[in-house]
């Protein structure tokens, strides 16, 4: 009589885009490794909160529009023309954004489903400050991890 | 709440200032009849077992199941909450 269904990518996040122009927080579910080692494929969530440019400091997570998708990653750069983005799960590619671009910043984030973290913690905070203080030799760290919890991360 | 996104009927656990979108469920016809007679009441599974009876005709056995399973998805997602 029903099943679960996962929309098409472009339809779900038009739908996002419109929760979050009606200053709705919008609760969603993580597909990808480029959001590792914290945040795992498939079953970590985060809730999306609507933000102005003005707000946004390094380190947070936003979503933003690029290259005709949607990406959710880290701020790792503010200059006046705009964001650089990574993924605490790469260690060598960035993506470049406007303000414009941005969509949503994260305000908590699930591990797991049942499990509530406001980005505004001290675990999160120290997490994100070690992981990114730890970006020259993340690509070693993420190895690791991917050796060790492939079963999760892929 | 209820939306109509490409051709799909899907429920959606949605509040006033929230949308919990990791929990969508798609509807077919026969339980988008039950969610549009039965949303906003209070019922029980009987009630939902003879709307299914009288509506589709089908045996009282196979209207229990169809109903259980209907409120248990619909639970899962959060849209109906258990008394």
């Amino acid at each position: 009589m029903m099943e679960k269904k996962q929309l098409p990518n472009t339809l779900f996040f038009t739908w996002v885009e419109e929760e979050i122009a009606q200053s709705h927080q919008v609760r969603i579910r993580l597909i990808g490794t480029s959001i590792n080692p914290f945040l795992r494929n498939g079953i970590s969530e985060v809730v999306l909160v609507p933000c102005k440019p003005e707000e946004l400091k390094l380190l947070d997570v936003v979503l933003f529009r690029y290259r005709g998708g949607h990406v959710l990653h880290r701020i790792v750069r503010i200059t006046p023309d705009g964001y650089t983005l990574q993924g605490d799960g790469v260690w060598a590619s960035c993506e470049q954004c406007t303000a414009t671009d941005i969509v949503a910043r994260v305000a908590y984030v699930y591990r797991t489903p049942q499990k509530r973290l406001s980005v505004t913690s001290l675990s999160w905070r120290l997490y994100s400050k070690i992981w990114h203080f730890l970006r020259p030799v993340r690509r070693w760290l993420l190895r690791l991890y991917f050796l060790l919890w492939r079963k999760h991360a892929i | 709440m209820l939306r109509h996104i490409a051709g799909e009927t899907i429920v959606v656990n949605q509040g006033s200032s929230h949308t919990d979108m990791t929990r969508i469920i798609s509807l077919n016809s026969t339980a988008r009849f039950m969610w549009e007679n039965l949303e906003g009441n209070d019922f029980t599974l009987k009630e939902a077992v003879h709307l299914l009876v009288e509506h589709y005709g089908i045996s009282e056995e196979q209207a229990c199941a169809d109903a259980a399973g209907w409120v248990e998805r619909l639970k899962a997602c959060g849209a109906i909450l258990e008394n």
